[in-house]
């Protein structure tokens, strides 16, 4: 009986791990979260890029890719779904 | 003890899906599932019916009966589903007024009461005239159902929209400004001038979302001006989505 918790256990935790692995980000965060690393790593670049064009050309911007890759994510997130009525 | 350790079992297994079902996405999901469960019953239901036009034995009459209760079930899901998505979508987006938030939150708990409440009809369905009665009833419950959420849902996403464009709006007369110092900046000039033009379509639609929303209500129509305020807002989306390409080209003409 001792044996057969056991393995119950290893398999309920095993089965909690993974269930957690795969539930806690859903499909879209997964996107976002790739794209906002995305974005941050090239944001790195991009805002070294954006500053050394910043002091030739002398033009101030404050606003950032990641500004712009976060409205478009927002506009993105815009839900327009019809609902159906019922029919005989 | 056996039963111990498989309810337990059981448990754990359901515990990642209780905790993590409660995202928007996922909600939306259920309510799709829903919805897709209520078009297999009711296409159950229209052949239960033929079969009982062509051969009126008491066993089709039967199949009518319980089809047509596994049909109502299937709608209440579907509602309920629809209703929960609703919900939890104003309170995880924090561009929603409170306001709204809680009037969301409010009309969903009184309405899967309801939902309950007619839940206990269909399990008394017992005759083909209890079908007749209850659909009659489900038509108008249906409705009443779904509409206060919805008018709330649209003047959210309609609430939403006037932010983006606001913040758009920003973003472009900054890149403006910025473009402004600039001696080659013609090109620049006309894309923020493409992305202004757009966010002026995107405001106008978005005003007359909001308005086709407010007319979500009984007795009227509510159902079609839900449709017609959610077509206004996709337009409105398409506009954005434009202006935001146009900001992002002037934004790397600016920075190159």
């Amino acid at each position: 009986m001792k044996k057969i918790f056991s393995i119950l256990l290893i398999i309920s935790v095993a089965v909690i791990i993974s269930g957690c692995g795969k539930q806690t980000t859903p499909d879209s965060d997964v996107l976002h979260d790739k794209t906002t690393e995305d974005t941050q790593t090239s944001d790195t670049k991009s805002t070294d890029q954006t500053e050394d064009k910043e002091e030739s050309s002398n033009v101030e911007l404050d606003i950032t890719e990641q500004d712009l890759k976060q409205l478009k994510s927002d506009i993105q997130g815009i839900q327009a779904e019809d609902l159906n009525g019922l029919s005989q | 003890m056996k039963k111990i350790l498989l309810v337990l079992l059981i448990t754990f297994l359901l515990i990642p899906n209780v905790l993590f079902a409660s995202t928007s996405s996922q909600a939306k999901q259920d309510w799709l599932e829903a919805k897709r469960i209520r078009f297999e019953m009711d296409a159950g239901h229209k052949q239960a019916k033929l079969d009982y036009a062509q051969d009126k034995t008491q066993e089709n009459e039967q199949q009518v009966i319980d089809t047509a209760k596994d049909l109502f079930n299937a709608v209440l899901d579907e509602v309920e589903s629809w209703l929960e998505w609703k919900k939890v979508e104003s309170q995880e987006n924090p561009n929603v007024p409170d306001e709204i938030q809680t009037n969301i939150e409010n009309d969903v708990a009184v309405n899967v009461s309801k939902i309950d409440d007619l839940r206990g009809d269909v399990d008394s369905i017992k005759t083909q005239g209890d079908v007749g009665a209850t659909f009659l009833k489900m038509i108008g419950s249906y409705i009443e159902l779904l509409t206060d959420v919805a008018r709330n849902s649209g003047a959210m996403w309609a609430s939403i929209g006037d932010k983006l464009i606001e913040t758009a709006k920003k973003y472009e007369q900054k890149l403006r400004d910025a473009a402004e110092k600039l001696s080659d900046n013609d090109e620049i000039i006309n894309k923020l001038n493409v992305a202004k033009a757009e966010l002026e379509t995107a405001q106008d639609k978005v005003n007359l979302a909001e308005s086709a929303y407010k007319q979500v209500k009984l007795p009227g129509t509510p159902l079609v001006k839900f449709a017609e305020g959610n077509t206004y807002l996709r337009q409105a989306k398409t506009n954005l989505i434009n202006a935001q390409q146009q900001l992002e080209h002037a934004f790397n003409l600016i920075t190159k």
